[in-house]
């Protein structure tokens, strides 16, 4: 099917940045067109950005293999490309058949999977003419939906989507759909909008925000009291459910060029900071086998060498060694690497990078996230110093000179001690691996060191603390450079006032969703990228709807925007954990058979570990 | 170890693709397709794939060459079926075979490339006499300045194909591999005349040096 779109489109081509993104075409493209019920699933930033996201290809495999769905891929068309449609008056188009959104699709999907991506829903909204509140709709706009981490507190968005999914959406996707298509069968035409959300309630996870608004207030109490409490989604039997076969292999290079296999889904090592390591609870790990031969599926698939194995921390999974073994003996083909986005500083990591490192040294990243022991333990972290320079002093003897560190800086209870621990741990890094190497390649050493600000963020132990003001974040900043003494060591860092706009986006109610709007009408988009990113803006955008975008601490008790959100986690358990961690004191993994009883295990929804 | 010289198309939307999308995109499809490509040595091997002088962004080709070396012997005709097997159409591989291992490499002997223009008229009235005269002159100028040669002339169809191709010009130079064929649009470009034209623009040939005479870089 050729759009009479299409021709337009490729006539803008040669005027605009990268067109590369806005071809599709790719190797595994389904070659659907249509379906009784048709999805577009929009990722809110460009093309090689979304294309990263698994969730995104996880979803596509699952809607285009089921016989009567249809789904179909958009990306936020770049500010020239935006322009440009604009000026020749194109609506947002599918990325595969080059169809305006508003009339071709029954369902319109957006991935949230960061606060800074927010002014781009409503951007690729306007483009394609729909209207930004939902209330303003009518029948001829497709459904707008949203899910992904950012839905855990839908409220700053709320009014701008006719409905969420929270958690978890293999089955709760086809369940939408299915319901969707039942209501234009039993109607035989367009069925009436009200009606459709009315049936998608009563699907378990769907959140109508138009239901959420009680005495104009949405704050809710943790149990539910008002009578709203939408219940995660959580999958059971992982191991059981569908890893795409052909993904789709984009053009463009993106971020996660290579097989990406989620191994593991969850993490109880319990960083209070963490909120996958909540939203995504409990632990689920997927089998050897089953891992094994979706490599050696998707390799053949697609033609990609390198594999990620991908999880919140994949060297915690049970048989992450034999594994890796299997995946290494798959083929002898030269260039093969594997890469673990998230590993653990201890020295059983640096034995499980080295064996990899065998096919294709790759890079190493430690997060040891705070600089004192104390601050470590507030998080949860619950690594020692001997521990980090064991792990680090270890990767150096084994043939690494760059070693990648992430801290954060801004986290209860840190002084300025801590932050200066941060200066005195990296520097303690290099002596160690001087000592170590007697002089020998010490000159090849370099610490890439990403010092972000922590961001408190809805359903963590945290979620109650104050962000600190952009000046205080720069301060401390400087405490660390000052005392960073070696060349050897590049810090990195966040804008200050980036983390206080993600806090302010994750932590809003209702209320933020005039600021959002303001901010585009402003001209707010692509926030998350440095050269967008115009803080002016925001401050005027918050301004304008009455409110600050400097956060405040909410009391613990007080009634969340996120209250009616139930995650399966015991509000009074992360009441228990934040009192833990303003007095240093650690919570053990649950892995171990310790339960901390965060009640996310009840009926069917438990650990589940893969040889057991 | 054997040389593999391929002809291949770069067609439809993949004209869009840069030198280097195009690279990575034969290395997977030479992947997918488990002929036993030959990999460089050292700590990041790479397959030995190495791509003819680029294309330009935008620009299509029905000529496009690429050296693939492989690891023993294997048939033209099979290192053909099993990478079209594995690849999209619009980059399809039209011609291979087996090169002897010393041949130069194509960058250090591709001397000259056809390209078709296409102008697309958006009015419904086709060019008047003075325009294609403008047209004419700029074409002159630039083949000139480039040092290349007007292959084939204009050719007014006459709306007698498909409704988009009516009222299309087309016409082929013969240009020297290190002219921008960019540049040589825009120069057309400002003829003011042409402003609501737009063109598309095909590669259809290369060709090398051989014996004080230009080749196809098969014929070797």
């Amino acid at each position: 099917m050729s759009s009479k779109y299409e021709r337009q489109l490729y006539e803008i081509l040669p005027d605009v940045r990268r067109p590369s993104r806005y071809i599709g075409a790719e190797w595994n493209q389904s070659s659907k067109d249509t379906g009784d019920v048709s999805i577009a699933l929009a990722y809110p930033d460009v093309y090689e950005i979304g294309m990263s996201n698994l969730g995104l290809q996880l979803l596509y495999d699952i809607i285009n293999s089921h016989e009567r769905f249809h789904c179909e891929r958009v990306f936020a068309p770049w500010i020239d490309m935006e322009a440009e449609m604009q000026k020749k008056g194109l609506p947002l188009l599918s990325l595969e058949t080059k169809v305006p959104i508003k009339d071709s699709f029954d369902l319109f999907g957006f991935s949230l999977q960061y606060e800074l991506t927010f002014t781009n829903v409503l951007r690729m909204l306007r483009l394609a003419g729909i209207p930004l509140r939902s209330e303003e709709r009518d029948e001829s706009c497709p459904l707008v939906i949203g899910g992904g981490p950012c839905a855990f507190n839908p409220e700053p968005m709320a009014p701008f989507f006719d409905l969420f999914l929270i958690g978890e959406a293999e089955d709760a996707i086809l369940e939408i759909l299915d319901t969707v298509d039942k209501e234009k069968q039993k109607q035989n035409r367009k069925p009436l909008r009200e009606e459709v959300l009315k049936s998608l309630s009563r699907i378990e996870g769907v959140y109508i925000p138009a239901k959420g608004e009680i005495n104009g207030s949405s704050r809710f109490t943790e149990k539910g009291e008002q009578g709203l409490s939408i219940k995660r989604r959580v999958m059971t039997g992982i191991d059981n459910l569908s890893i795409p076969k052909n993904p789709v292999v984009p053009y463009m290079e993106t971020i996660h060029d290579r097989c990406v296999i989620e191994v593991m889904r969850g993490c109880t090592r319990g960083c209070r900071f963490c909120q996958a390591g909540i939203v995504y609870r409990p632990t689920r790990e997927r089998k050897v086998d089953t891992v094994v031969k979706a490599v050696s599926e998707q390799i053949k698939a697609t033609g990609y060498e390198d594999v990620s194995l991908s999880s919140l921390s994949t060297t915690d999974h049970s048989q992450i060694v034999e594994m890796l073994e299997a995946i290494a003996n798959l083929s002898k083909s030269p260039g093969r690497s594997i890469s673990l986005p998230s590993m653990r500083t201890d020295q059983f990591s640096v034995d499980i990078a080295a064996t990899i490192a065998k096919m294709k040294r790759t890079g190493l990243t430690f997060a040891p996230e705070a600089g004192t022991e104390r601050l470590r333990r507030v998080i949860n972290k619950g690594l020692t110093e001997a521990q980090i320079l064991e792990a680090t002093t270890k990767a150096f003897k084994m043939g690494w000179s760059r070693l990648k560190l992430y801290f954060m800086i801004g986290l209860p209870t840190e002084t300025d001690e801590d932050v200066i621990g941060i200066a005195q741990l990296l520097n303690k890094i290099l002596s160690a691996a001087r000592d170590e190497l007697k002089g020998k390649n010490v000159g090849r050493i370099k610490l890439t060191v990403s010092v972000a600000s922590f961001v408190p963020k809805p359903h963590t132990p945290f979620q109650w603390i104050k962000t600190l003001l952009p000046e205080e974040i720069e301060r401390r900043q400087k405490l660390i450079r000052d005392n960073v003494k070696s060349k050897q060591i590049f810090l990195r860092w966040h804008d200050a006032s980036v983390s206080v706009l993600e806090a302010a986006l994750a932590r809003g109610g209702r209320e933020t969703a005039n600021a959002i709007e303001n901010a585009c009408k402003l001209g707010a988009g692509f926030d998350s990228w440095t050269e967008r990113f115009e803080f002016e803006i925001w401050k005027e955008a918050f301004s304008l709807a009455g409110m600050d975008v400097g956060e405040k601490a909410i009391n613990v008790g007080e009634p969340l925007p996120w209250g009616h959100i139930d995650t399966g986690i015991d509000i009074d358990w992360l009441k228990r954990e934040y009192e833990l961690a303003t007095s240093a004191e650690e919570t053990e993994d649950c892995r171990d058979n310790l339960c901390s009883e965060c009640g996310v295990c009840r009926g069917k929804i438990g650990l589940e570990i893969a040889g057991e | 170890m054997s040389k593999v010289r391929i002809k291949y198309r770069k067609a439809e939307v993949l004209r869009w693709l840069s030198h280097m999308e195009t690279y990575r995109a034969w290395m997977r499809i030479i992947r997918r397709s488990e002929i036993p490509i030959r990999y460089s040595e050292g700590f990041s091997p790479h397959p030995k794939i190495s791509l003819g002088p680029a294309l330009p962004v935008g620009v299509g080709s029905e000529a496009e060459y690429m050296d693939i070396k492989l690891e023993g012997d294997m048939a033209a005709a099979t290192v053909r079926e099993s990478i079209n097997s594995k690849a999209p159409e619009a980059l399809m591989v039209l011609e291979a075979k087996v090169i002897p291992d010393q041949t130069k490499s194509l960058g250090a002997t591709v001397k000259y490339s056809d390209y078709r223009f296409y102008l697309l008229n958006e009015r419904s009235d086709s060019l008047s006499a003075q325009e294609r005269c403008v047209l004419e002159g700029s074409i002159t100028k630039q083949v000139g300045k480039n040092r290349g040669q007007r292959i084939k002339c204009f050719e007014w169809s006459q709306g007698n194909e498909k409704e988009e191709q009516k009222n299309m010009i087309d016409f082929v130079l013969r240009l020297p591999v290190s002219t921008r064929v960019k540049d040589t649009l825009t120069d057309l470009d400002e003829v003011p005349d042409l402003k609501n034209c737009s063109f598309v623009v095909d590669r259809i040939a290369q060709w090398i040096g051989k014996d004080k005479m230009l080749a196809e870089p098969l014929q070797i």
